[in-house]
């Protein structure tokens, strides 16, 4: 628990899918602080999740460097790594076979925890978002809707106190009437848990609510990265003005809920 | 007639756990190297298809009569419909499902444990299901080397020329493999109608 949150550097990351001429991502640099929440939002297979997938190594990389705490992720020993990353897959990924509370179960077990420790971190974390554990726990993926499945991915990606997390559109199947509720309790549970977050989203608004910077993709290029006032206020290209400031009116109603945003910290 | 009926159970059952022991988690290991998995099955579908009274021949000959030149053949026979459903339900778990077995970290067993096995236990099932029945079709030849079971009672109703015997046998044969049937589809029944069954519906693309 007291494990500092990871700090993540990619050095000109290349990755390319045997059967695909155009890479994945191309030559992408990044660097993302330690407990920094970088929302990484761009046009769908702009290689978003494959910039996710490297740093927990379901991809490797064809070229470049992608580093924890300035150290290649190649060098680590595998599990311990991915023990120490909580991800949410695109699209839940729940086991059909296990209840909710033994899907959150899995790493903590391997990390040999005592059930009590546990049974509190799950229960913890389900109130957290916002399922109500003595009736979640003992469901089945198969008994909750595609927005609770999703809440209980982001829960399990949570339970083993991650030093870093790997978000990929984690919010995209909850209704827009309890987004707002979890993107808070998300913030709050995140700024509890000290972690570096990658967070995939499609929704700009999102991003622009938690990211600490917002990076645009395009095409497994970083077409621009900065914080959400720096890319509102000045869109270096008109790509990301496009994607991220709207029309006029869109870009107006963003700039007075970010004065909002951070008027009120 | 009981006792030849339950040594026949015994005979069966003691095979089928004997193979599945040996299968499972070979198959587990081996579902993740193909070319030793093809290796394997080779191997053992080239043991299945000797014909079973060469085999017992053959075991007899260097383990001599009785019940456990009819034990080890039972095995040999059963060890290849299990191997191989247990790999075929393996290379059936959906791609993200193995993702984030891998994304979790799990040490190797654990997630074969855990995540492998149970995912793969309807394959698995109908595998152990068909080693059952073939494991009773062929405990009865054991009779013809001098082990227990049924088959005693058939090879003796043979020789006797007494039919009764041999009717006897041979219903007693028949109604094993419909308890078996029986038994397998209630277990199968039992994993469709809890929720637990079906990996696939666990993944809904956002
Ligand atoms: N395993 C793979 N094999 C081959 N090509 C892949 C693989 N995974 C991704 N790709 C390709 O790489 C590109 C980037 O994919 P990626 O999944 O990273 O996109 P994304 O930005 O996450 O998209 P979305 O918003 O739709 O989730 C796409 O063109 C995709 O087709
Ligand atoms: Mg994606």
């Amino acid at each position: 628990m007291t494990d500092a949150p990871y700090s993540v550097a990619f050095d000109r990351a290349s990755v390319h899918f045997s059967g695909s001429d155009a890479p994945a991502l191309e030559r992408l640099s990044l660097h993302v602080e330690p407990g920094e929440l970088l929302a990484i939002v761009g046009a769908s297979g702009s290689g978003k999740s494959t910039l996710l997938r490297c740093v927990n190594r379901l991809v490797e990389l064809s070229d470049g460097c992608v580093a924890i705490d300035g150290r290649d992720v190649r060098t680590f020993e595998l599990g311990p790594l991915r023990q120490s990353i909580g991800y949410a897959i695109q699209g839940v990924g729940l086991f059909a076979h296990l209840t909710v509370a033994e899907n959150l179960a899995l790493v903590p077990e391997t990390l040999g925890w005592t059930r009590e420790r546990t049974n509190a971190r799950i229960d913890e974390l389900l109130a957290a978002v916002r399922l109500d554990p003595p009736t979640y726990r003992s469901r089945r993926p198969r008994e909750l809707s595609g927005g609770q499945s999703q809440r209980v991915g982001i829960a399990r990606a949570l339970v083993a106190h991650p030093r870093l997390l790997l978000l990929d559109e984690p919010f995209g199947a909850v209704d827009p009437i309890l987004r707002p509720h979890l993107q808070s309790e998300l913030l709050a549970v995140l700024r509890e848990a000290r972690t570096t977050t990658l967070f995939v989203t499609h929704d700009v608004d999102e991003a622009l609510l938690l990211g600490n910077r917002i990076a645009v993709m395009r095409d497994g290029r970083l077409q621009a990265i900065g914080s959400p006032r720096a890319l509102l206020e000045a869109p270096p290209d008109a790509f990301t003005a496009e994607l991220l400031c709207g029309d006029e009116l869109l870009h107006r109603y963003r700039r007075a809920r970010l004065d909002e945003r951070e008027g009120r910290r | 007639m009981i006792s030849a009926i339950l040594a026949h159970i015994a005979l069966c059952a003691i095979a089928v756990g004997v193979a599945a022991t040996i299968a499972i988690p070979s198959a587990l290991v081996l579902a993740e190297r193909p070319r030793a998995e093809r290796g394997v099955s080779a191997l053992l579908g080239a043991l299945y298809t000797v014909p079973s009274l060469a085999l017992l021949a053959v075991l007899v000959r260097f383990v001599g009569l009785g019940d456990t030149s009819v034990e080890i053949a039972l095995v040999a026979y059963a060890l290849y419909a299990i191997f191989r459903s247990t790999v075929v339900g393996v290379r059936a778990i959906p791609v993200e499902q193995r993702e984030v077995a891998a994304a979790l970290g799990l040490p190797p067993w654990s997630r074969r444990l855990r995540v492998e096995l149970p995912s793969a236990m309807p394959a698995i099932l109908s595998g152990l299901r068909i080693a059952t029945l073939g494991s009773i079709a062929l405990a009865t030849l054991g009779g013809y080397v001098g082990g227990s079971g049924l088959g005693s009672i058939l090879f003796t109703g043979f020789a006797l020329q007494n039919r009764a015997m041999l009717l006897e046998g041979a219903l007693g044969v028949v109604a094993l493999a419909l308890a078996s049937e029986g038994a397998f589809r209630l277990l199968e029944m039992r994993r469709g109608r809890s929720p637990s069954v079906g990996v696939v519906g666990a993944f809904p693309k956002r």
